[in-house]
Order: C-alpha cells, then structure tokens, then sequence
C-alpha cells in the first residue's frame, strides 16, 4: 500500500501579490489610482512525495507556507509553478472528481451549517457528496460512535463548544469516505482533552482504514504523537523530512537527565546545567558524545543523589532552536 | 450533463427541505425575516404609489398601470429572494471577499449549480413574491385585462428575464471583490440596493436616449417599467423591436457577460487565492 | 497648538477610517457613488416629467423641488445614520471598543465621520455640489438665513440620527439572529417616512402632516425644507428639539440597560 502514491509535488512554486501601504496621507491618494504592490514567495521549488497510508506531519513557522500547500493540494489555489498530482489527478482540472475522494479541513473554519443542528450538515453532505444510503448510514454509525457524537447530533452547530464543533466537523469530513485527508490545524484553540480525542481518533482512522493523512499543526508534542513522517518546512522550502528521532538527531540530539540530591549539587562533567531548583537539578548532554555507560559512570560518583530521570529534549525546544538557526541564518544572509 | 441536472434537483431538493426545516425550528425568526422582506418592498413602492395617487398617475402611466409595474417589480424582488435569499448567493461580493469561495471549492459539483441552489428558500423566502402576486393580481383586476395561456407565459418569462438581469448585474460588479476583497465585499449589496430602489420609477416622461439607456446599459428599466410596458401592450417610444426580444437580448448580454467575468475572476481567485478570511455570514 | 490626549484620540480614530476606506483602488468605492448618483439622477428626471406636465406641487416650486433632492444627496450620510454600532454588537467586536479609553458613543460617532461622512463628502458630496448648476440645480440656499439655520437644523438632525441608531442597536442585541431582519425594516421605514427620497409636500396634506411631526420627518424632511425656504423654520428646529430631548433619553436608558448583554454576547 505505501509503495502507491498519493500524493506528488514536483518543483512547486507559489507567488502571491501583496498591497504596501504605508498609512501616510499622501500615499492613501496614490494609493486610490495605482497601488504598490509586492511580491511574496510562499513555496519556492517545493518538490515532495507521500505515499498512501501515511501519516504526515506538516510544520513550520507562521508564514511558511504550510495552508498554501493544503490550498494548492485541495484545488482551491492554483501552483505559479510547478506540477501537482494528488491521488493521480491534477487538483486544479480534476477538482470535482478529486473532492469526492478527499476530505479537508481547516481548523478555523467550519463546513456545518450554523443554524442547523449537526444532522442536517450531515445529511446536506449526503446530498451533495451524492454518498449512496448504504455507506452513509454505516458511515455515520462509525463516526457517532467513534467520535462520541450521539449527544450533539441533534444540537444547533451554533449552540456547540470549539471542541465539540471540532468533532463534529471531524465526522462530515469522513462521511464520504476519504481516501486521503487534509487537516490545516486540526488541534487549534482545542483543550487538553479535546486535543487527546481528536489524536487518538485520528491515529486510529489511519491506522484501521489505512487512511492517508496530512496535518498541520504548531504544536508539535501533538504532531509527534501523531505522525510518523516529520516534513518542516522554512521559506517555502522543505528544511528537514524524516522521523522524530532524526529530527532530534540533526539538532545535536541531546538528551536530558533530571537529578535530586539531599546535599550538594553534582559535578557533571561535558553536561550543561540548565536549570536548578532547591535539591533539583537539570543537565543536558549530547548522546552522540557521551554513551550511557558513560553517563551512568558519571553519576556513580557523585553521593547524595535521590532521584534520577533521563528524558528526550522536548520536541518543543529542537524546533524552536531549528527555527531560531533559519532566522539567524536568514539574517546574517541578508 | 444529466448528472448535472439530476446534481441540481437533488440540491434543490436539500436546500428546500433545510428551508423548510430551519422555517419550523426558528419560526419566530423565519417569521420576522418574512415580515423585514415584505415591509421592505412595501416601503419601496409606497412612495411611488403615494404619488400616483396624488398626481393620479404619472411618467405616462395612469394609477392602475402604475399598480401592476409596482406588483411586476414585486414578483421580480419575490423571485430573486425565491432562489437567493439564503448562504448570501444572491450577495456574491460577500462570499467572494470574506474568501468564502474555499468552502465552495471543496465541494464535488460544479460551481454554476452551488451558486443557482445554496440560496434557495421556497418558504422563508418567499413573502415578496406572494406580495408580488397579490400585487399584480389587484391591478389586472383593475385594469379589466383580459388574460391569456400566453400572456401569462409572457408574465412568467419576463419576471424571470428580469430577475436573471438583476443577478447577473450583481455577480458583474461583483467581480470587482475578486481584486479588491475588503473595498468591494458589499458591492453587491449596492447593486441590489440600486435595483431595489430605482425600478419603483415609470421611465415614460424622460427621453428616449435615457429611456434606451435605462433599458440596456444601465438596466433599471428592465426589471419593471419596460417589461410591464409589453405586458400592458403600451408603446415603447425608443423602439419598433418587438419587446420581448429585445428583453430576451439584454437577459441573454448580461448573462453572457456575468458567467464570462466570473470565471475569470475564479482563475484570479485561484491564482491568488483570497487576502482575507471571514466567516461571518455563512451559513 | 497640541491637542489633549482625548482629542488626538477622537482625530486618530477618525483618521484611520478614513484610511481604511481609502486604502484600496478608487474605483470599488466609486461603485457605489455611482448608484447614489444613479438614484438622484432618475429622481430630478421624475421630478422634470412631473412638472411638464404642469401638475400642482404643493405650493413648491421645481427649482426648490430639485434643491432639495440634490441637498437630499449631498447630505445623504448626515441624513440617513447608520452607525456601527448594530453591525459590532453582531460580530462581537464592540468589547474591543469598551477597551478605548473614550466613551462608547464617541467611538462610534468618530468612526462614522471617518468612515462615512469625511470620504463621501469629498468625493461625492463636494463634486455633486459643483455640477449640480449642469443638471440647472440651484444649490444654494433660499436666502443667507435659510442657510444657517438649516445648518442649525442638520446637527440636531444628525444628533437624532445617532440617537435612533444607538437606540436600535440596543433593541437589536435583544433581537440575536433576527437582528438583521429588523435592520431591513428600519431602513426600509425611515428611508420613506424621513423624507430623504420624496418630500413630503409631494404627498396629500394629510400624509405629508403625519409624516413630518413624527422623529424620522425631523429627520431630512426639516432641514432640507429650511434650506429650500418652504417651511417654518421656529416651528421644524422647535420639533427636531423636541425629538432629540426624548429619543437621547430613551436611547440612554436602554443603552445602559443593554450594555451587560453586548459585552456578554460580544465576548
């Protein structure tokens, strides 16, 4: 199955016009006859490919141009350059045979009919998706179940949480039985309960209907509980494409190590110490330099420790620190 | 094409019945949206009808005649609000600079049959047209006209014609929202306004270069004044055309017009997608 | 001379709404002057055909009749207010308003003049002014006198004008969906009974009385009358007082009684 393409994008540029305005007097009369205009690349030569049935986290910093990428894959912008298929058609001519077998959605926007409860949104989409009785109704039940929306099926859409909302968008999305889905920050403005519902029911559509899947999010412990392929992204470019672990890797892989004493702090040799609190101290070391018998030989020597825990650096902190590295990078450029 | 068309039915049938739905569960608010409609027109041809009353007719047509362009003008705001009250379809300029357009998009039918469907409201829309039809009915009483199979089909062609006129004139200025999505997001609401406001006024008295102006270019006159004029088998000064045909002409520019410059500004719109996103107003 | 901080306020609010009109290609906001010229064009046309027909216009004649359509247009956004009051309580943006360290109704009014009335005066109103004499449009007063109090007569006109709008906006909140319904509705009313569009001396006698003692005649049938030197000026400034005392009144009250519910339903 993931030997099939599902998705392809073969030297992707993408070039919007901006209007400048300045807010001075003057130029709003200049601006009244001919505007300044600018131009803006959100995808610079992007080529990538994703096979059917995986699970793909798609990240970057604001303005990287991860929603031109979901816009361009779901036929609503159009590539200024470039080639791009998606379940072997060309989003931009194939849009009404290509929507019958993908689903998208954005986080921000809602495809439910606000003054209607959430049943006639679905029944809307049966009409319009044209989804035979048979599918529907089997759809349906597996949605209400797995996404716990017996409750707000009969709610106004207007009447529902964010995260109710959340699901319940989530659940239209899959009535017709995408093969392939695109999810433009799905977790956004969700709570911690929230966001464990819509991951575990996501990791599971993908891994019992083979689903394939492409997320956008800016939070990232969320993509990598997720996804199994990490694509960042940085000025229109890819900057990394891979696994977590060799995310980690190219951003010196340092591990962390947590150490409560009852006397005096430990002396850790070839560790940074990068926060201490009474009895707790922190320190972080690169594994590519120092092994765990090493570690473990270090702290043998040291004869107050309570407690130890050793943990991964938080995803969180390698992409800050990678995205901090592009801006430094961007500006000694300039 | 048949799937198109069996797509279209299905839609309309949907749309009506979430109409319909939406009318039962919200009555009170369906119930003042129907009471706002038919205030509105009612404000619209009072004034007009005022003056006729005081001047007994004028612009060239006596009381009564000015009873059935108001009623025909009516029955084309009744249509229009039939097929276009709803989703703002019939206020294009606000889905397109809201960049609402995604939403459409997304969706696996052609763009022409979303736009004809979404907006339908056979029962909470449809005050106007009822309005209309008393409207009319009163003044063909009036004015004693002895009704035909094919005068009312002339009836039913011209309120359509004109109808179509309106929309296409509104998806044609419209199209400036596509390039400039926050300046023109209410455009449409300015065109529909212009129509609204102007059509209540016989052309009869003024010239027949603004006479001919007002019935092509700038088409006010054709959604009541002139086609009433043919209904009431009344001459038309700027003309020895038949005037059904010459209706179905301009019906058939603009449409032209309004379907070429839309999907032009859709490429545009895919090209660079919408600066902006709001999604207030939909649904 | 340096302004007070208030007042910098009330100018810098005003001046970024006219920006964020302006700020955009001129021919999307001609659009829709073009149509409020449409509207007064085919207006002065009726009023032409009426008159060669040699019909009784009350007394009033078609020089007066058509200085006062054009003033109707001129004025048309000190005539017909339409604040955002109605439009924020909907979206839910006037929370962002209370956080302004100015009262509310200035908010709202200093958006008004910087959205609406310093844009269609410019570009509108001044150029209709010079071109009307094409159209054989008198534009000015009927005597000097006419003039100023006609001047006096707008600003209670516009005072009541606000007033009406912040007093809708309240009734609104209360109205949730329906608001918008209401708002037709209102527009629809006073665009008819405050006289803007068809004098009231067009009307029989007894509807033209109705219309004009009633707050939306006070309105634009007043200080367009003043202007055209047809009425009584004491007796229509004496009724625009009268209005303005009891609807800011109510307005108030209700404004203050709906407050919680904005804030509530914005946030």
């Amino acid at each position: 199955m993931k030997d099939k393409i599902a998705l392809q994008l073969s030297h992707v540029t993408k070039i919007y016009t901006q209007w400048q305005r300045s807010g001075k007097i003057k130029d709003v009369i200049k601006n009244l006859f001919a505007p300044e205009k600018r131009e803006l690349v959100a995808l610079d030569d992007l080529s990538l490919t994703i096979h059917q049935g995986e699970f793909v986290a798609y990240a970057g910093a604001n303005g990287a141009g991860k929603s031109t990428t979901i816009k361009i894959l779901s036929g609503i912008l159009q590539p200024s350059q470039g080639q791009v298929f998606v379940l072997g058609m060309n989003p931009a001519k194939q849009r009404i045979e290509l929507m019958k077998r993908i689903g998208v959605l954005f986080g921000q926007r809602t495809e439910l009919w606000w003054d209607h409860p959430v049943i006639s949104s679905y029944e809307w989409k049966k009409a319009v998706w044209n989804i035979s009785d048979e599918i529907y109704e089997k759809t349906l039940k597996e949605v209400v179940e797995l996404l716990d929306l017996s409750d707000i099926l009969h709610t106004f859409s207007r009447e529902l949480s964010l995260g109710q909302r959340m699901r319940a968008d989530l659940g239209m999305m899959l009535l017709h039985r995408p093969e392939l889905i695109f999810l433009d920050e799905p977790t956004l403005g969700l709570d911690v309960l929230g966001k464990r519902q819509m991951i575990a029911f996501l990791k599971r559509i993908h891994q019992e209907n083979k689903t394939t899947i492409v997320v956008t999010s800016h939070d990232m412990d969320d993509l990598e509980e997720m996804a199994e392929r990490m694509i960042l992204l940085s000025k229109g470019k890819i900057a990394f494409d891979g696994d977590f672990y060799k995310l980690r890797e190219v951003q010196g892989a340092c591990s962390r190590i947590q150490i409560t004493v009852s006397g005096k702090a430990p002396v850790m040799e070839d560790m940074n110490c990068i926060s201490s609190e009474k009895n707790v101290y922190e320190y972080e070391f690169d594994t590519q330099k120092m092994n765990m018998a090493q570690v473990l030989a270090l702290l043998s020597k040291q004869p107050d420790i309570r407690d130890i825990e050793i943990k991964k650096a938080p995803i969180e902190e390698v992409i800050a620190n990678l995205y901090l590295s592009w801006k430094r990078e961007s500006i000694n450029n300039q | 094409m048949v799937d198109n068309f069996k797509t279209l039915f299905r839609l309309y049938f949907i749309y009506a019945k979430m109409d319909l739905l939406w009318f039962l569960r919200d009555l009170r608010y369906c119930l003042l949206f129907i009471v706002g409609d038919v205030v509105s027109n009612l404000a619209s041809v009072t004034g007009v009808f005022l003056l006729a009353m005081r001047f007994e007719g004028f612009g060239e047509m006596n009381q009564a005649q000015l009873l059935f362009m108001l009623g025909y003008g009516s029955l084309v705001n009744g249509i229009y609000g039939l097929f276009f009250a709803n989703s703002n379809t019939g206020m294009i300029s606000r889905i397109i600079g809201r960049g609402q357009l995604d939403h459409y998009m997304i969706q696996p039918t052609p763009f022409w049959i979303q736009m004809i469907t979404e907006g339908v409201a056979p029962f909470t829309g449809s005050g106007v047209l009822i309005m209309g039809i008393a409207l009319t009915s009163y003044a063909v009483v009036k004015l004693e006209l002895v009704i035909s199979v094919w005068w009312i089909c002339k009836l039913i062609i011209s309120v359509i014609c004109s109808a179509i006129v309106i929309v296409s004139c509104i998806y044609i200025v419209s199209y400036l929202a596509f390039y400039a999505p926050s300046a023109a997001e209410e455009i449409s609401m300015v065109v529909q306004d212009m129509f609204f406001s102007l059509r209540s006024y016989p052309l009869g008295g003024i010239s027949i270069f603004l006479q001919s102006l007002f019935c092509t270019a700038i088409p006010i006159g054709i959604v009541a004044w002139f086609p009433s004029m043919i209904l009431l088998e009344k001459q038309i000064a700027f003309t020895k055309i038949n005037g059904l045909f010459i209706l179905w002409m301009v019906t058939a520019i603009f449409l032209t017009t309004a379907v070429s410059l839309f999907c032009k500004g859709l490429k545009h719109y895919r090209k660079n997608g919408s600066p902006r996103y709001s999604s207030f107003g939909r649904h | 001379m340096k302004l007070k901080p208030k007042q910098s306020g009330i100018f810098a609010t005003i001046g970024i709404c006219v920006r964020q009109i302006f700020d955009g290609s001129f021919l999307f906001v001609a659009g829709e002057y073009m149509v409020h010229f449409l509207k007064f064009f085919i207006l002065i046309l009726m009023w032409k055909s009426l008159a060669k027909g040699g019909v009784d216009l009350n007394g009033m004649t078609l020089s007066q009749l058509l200085t006062y359509t054009l003033m109707a247009s001129v004025l048309r956004q000190q005539l017909e207010i339409v604040t955002g009051a109605t439009a924020s309580l909907w979206e839910g943006s006037i929370v962002g308003r209370y956080l302004r360290p100015m009262p509310i109704f200035t908010s709202f009014i200093t958006e008004t003049i910087g959205r609406w009335w310093i844009p269609v005066w410019l570009f509108y109103s001044l150029p209709m002014l010079l071109i009307s004499p094409l159209f054989g449009i008198n534009p000015l007063p009927s005597r000097a006198i006419d003039g100023l109090l006609a001047l006096v007569s707008l600003v209670l006109s516009a005072s009541l004008g606000f007033a009406l709008d912040f007093l809708f906006a309240s009734i609104a909140i209360r109205l949730k969906n329906a608001c918008w319904a209401a708002n037709q509705i209102r527009e629809a009313i006073s665009a008819l009974l405050s006289g803007a569009l068809i004098p009231f001396a067009m009307f029989s006698d007894a509807v033209g009385t109705v219309l004009s003692w009633l707050p939306f005649g006070s309105i634009a049938n007043a200080p367009l009358s003043i202007y055209i030197g047809t009425n009584q000026a004491g007796f229509l400034i004496g009724l625009q007082l009268f209005w303005n005392i009891v609807i800011w009144w109510i307005s108030v009250i209700i404004f203050k009684k709906s407050e919680e519910r904005m804030i509530s339903f914005g946030g």
